[in-house]
């Protein structure tokens, strides 16, 4: 293989991995029009939500449309309207004191996952993956998680499911944002899969559900969950009482 | 009260100046911190590099370099920091994660870790990052002319990785 040759492959994988990379998506333009009337104005917005998870301990993010905005402990002070890792966001409404503060971030060993209900609409299918707090602790469940899919020789895929708490994504009384589990308690978060046109996606053995570095939950993979093209994952949260959506 | 509020109408509007500033970069940064620690943090290492950038921000002297180079140094500074934590809380985890988009990919990423950090850095920041030679100088401290042979160091190197494979 002589230079130009390995020039051209790795020319050709960097932008396949670059295509790969969150980033902004279409359906953001109507952010991109918010932030040229006030630029920095949602940010600001944003921050103040970080801030306000920092100070209340709350290690994880409330729901952000785009891309979570991790509180961290290296943070004390405001952070500036900018600081939100990559893309246009646009609303921030820290969610209302619930008394969940204190309650930790639930954590991989508390929950178990498996596939729940699922409904079809014009052209989508909307599929709740269920996390159910078997600890005897309560727990705070919040954020949007990241999904991998496992193959049989145990190689991890991530799903390209795109991070959204856009309401206009959301499927109604799913997304509710983060809330306290108690224990035997279920929340979750919907994802949502194209089915006109779309490939299937591939069957993996296992559906690795990363709530934050270090935190993975898995299930045994479902052929729900295979219907087509990945669209959708919406924030983690809380079901309120009562059946759970779409049953 | 808000925290915009709580800082005022001239701290906001610093605030906003710097959000303004810093947008055209969080994409390249966000590319960066992938590459450097596992997928799970590249979030927190751009939000870590954007607040010491923000608080530095008094600091950066365009007459000195470009921004994005700056910025990316100040990425690389955070995920060293978190690299080094995460070797001692966990050290299986430090290496980042990779989606394979290919089988032949999984070589290639592969052989790509076996590079010198020079080397590797000036290939992630032209290949990955897709910076032009100049940006990686600046990045590199180093003069244009450095960063073309580091790459080409780099590529043989690949291919003779590579091509040991595929024997």
């Amino acid at each position: 293989m002589n230079d130009g040759q390995i020039d051209q492959r790795l020319r050709d994988y960097g932008r396949r991995w670059r295509e790969e990379q969150p980033r902004p998506v279409a359906r953001v333009t109507d952010l991109g029009r918010q932030r040229e009337r006030r630029p920095g104005a949602s940010l600001l917005a944003v921050a103040s939500a970080v801030l306000v998870a920092v100070i209340v301990g709350a290690v994880w993010w409330t729901r952000v449309p785009q891309r979570p905005v991790p509180a961290t402990s290296s943070t004390p002070t405001a952070p500036p309207s900018s600081v939100v890792p990559s893309t246009p966001i646009t609303t921030t409404p820290s969610t209302p004191s619930t008394g969940s503060e204190a309650v930790p971030a639930c954590t991989a060993s508390q929950l178990a996952a498996s596939i729940g209900p699922d409904a079809a609409a014009a052209g989508t299918q909307h599929v709740l993956v269920l996390l159910q707090n078997t600890s005897g602790n309560a727990c705070n469940l919040g954020g949007i998680p990241t999904l991998y899919g496992i193959d049989a020789d145990g190689s991890a895929t991530r799903l390209t499911f795109i991070r959204t708490s856009d309401p206009a994504q959301d499927v109604a009384t799913v997304t509710t944002g983060s809330g306290t589990l108690a224990p035997t308690e279920r929340g979750g978060f919907a994802l949502t899969e194209g089915l006109n046109g779309c490939p299937a996606t591939p069957e993996y053995t296992t559906l690795r559900i990363r709530l934050r570095a270090g935190q993975d939950v898995e299930l045994p993979w479902s052929s729900t969950l295979s219907l087509g093209c990945p669209e959708d994952v919406g924030p983690a949260g809380v079901f309120p009482p009562g059946p759970l959506p779409f049953s | 009260m808000n925290v915009v509020e709580e800082r005022g109408a001239a701290g906001a509007a610093s605030g906003e100046d710097f959000a303004v500033w810093a947008w055209p970069y969080l994409a390249p940064m966000r590319r960066y911190a992938c590459r450097l620690v596992p997928d799970g943090d590249a979030d927190d290492v751009v939000q870590e590099a954007l607040v010491r950038a923000w608080r530095r921000w008094s600091t950066y002297d365009p007459d000195r370099g470009a921004p994005l180079p700056w910025m990316l140094g100040i990425v690389a500074d955070q995920a060293r920091r978190r690299r080094t934590r995460a070797r001692l809380t966990a050290p299986w985890r430090s290496e980042p994660d990779v989606t394979y988009l290919e089988p032949a990919d999984v070589d290639l990423e592969r052989a790509i870790r076996g590079l010198s950090g020079r080397q590797r850095t000036a290939i992630t920041l032209y290949y990955f990052v897709d910076l032009d030679v100049a940006g990686v100088a600046d990045v590199m401290r180093c003069t244009p002319g450095t960063v073309q042979a580091t790459l080409h160091q780099a590529r043989a190197r690949l291919a003779r990785m590579l091509g040991d494979d595929d024997e």
